[in-house]
């Protein structure tokens, strides 16, 4: 199984997380950690089907916008890995 | 409160400084404990907004590097960047595209005096100032 990790900024228990979740894509890991832990994180990170633009998502640390978004592929051992962008003027 | 060691405090200044008249960004390491904060040491990351004059934004593979450096370290206390020439406060951007609550996001300023370090933590809806001091040791 994959696993996600957030930092405590996207974690509804207010800590980092690291858990492993079902699925074979993004997009089903995120559903799967959903059904698990609320749907915090989605309402966070998706819009629309795909990554909101000031969210970065990335598998063993490459940009999943680099790869097929939200329908990247994952398996054992794979990381996905939510981060905020952080920008502003 | 956020707290300072000098060497830090000095770093996201002289970052400032050599980053004029295009704003500069980076991640702020240390210790979080609820309101108090104190920042340790800092790690710089490169502004690729298409408008680095006006806006930052942080170059994402820099940035998850930056948080991964910061965490072996500590905790993530929060974000600084510049305004070139003010104001002192976060703008209308800032408050727009802010989204790690909890986190405190620090500007200097530049201006036309001298250096001026604030810090707001983001609530997850607004700004809310807090105390800047340096450490004397």
């Amino acid at each position: 199984m994959p696993t996600v990790r957030i930092p405590a900024v996207l974690s509804e228990t207010g800590g980092s997380r690291n858990v492993e979740v079902d699925g074979d894509t993004v997009l089903a890991a995120v559903h799967a950690y959903t059904e698990e832990y609320g749907s915090e994180l989605e309402d966070n990170v998706l819009g629309n089907g795909e990554v909101k633009e000031y969210i970065n998502v990335y598998v063993n640390g490459k940009d999943v916008r680099d790869i097929d978004g939200v329908d990247t592929q994952v398996g054992d051992g794979d990381e996905i890995r939510i981060i905020p962008a952080a920008s502003g003027g | 409160m956020v707290s300072f060691t000098p060497d830090a405090y000095e770093e996201i200044i002289e970052h400032a400084r050599e980053g004029k008249p295009y704003e500069i960004c980076g991640v702020l390491g240390g210790r979080r404990d609820g309101d108090e904060a104190r920042v340790e040491f800092v790690r710089r990351v490169e502004n690729v907004s298409e408008t680095p004059r006006v806006n930052y934004l942080m170059e994402p593979e820099d940035q998850l590097a930056a948080i991964d450096d910061v965490e072996e370290r500590g905790d993530v206390v929060g974000f600084y960047h510049s305004h070139p020439e003010g104001p002192r406060q976060p703008s209308e951007t800032d408050a727009d595209r802010a989204n790690w609550p909890r986190h405190s996001y620090v500007i200097v300023s530049l201006g036309r005096d001298e250096p001026f370090v604030g810090s707001w933590r983001w609530t997850g809806e607004a700004f809310d100032d807090e105390e800047v001091v340096v450490d004397s040791d």
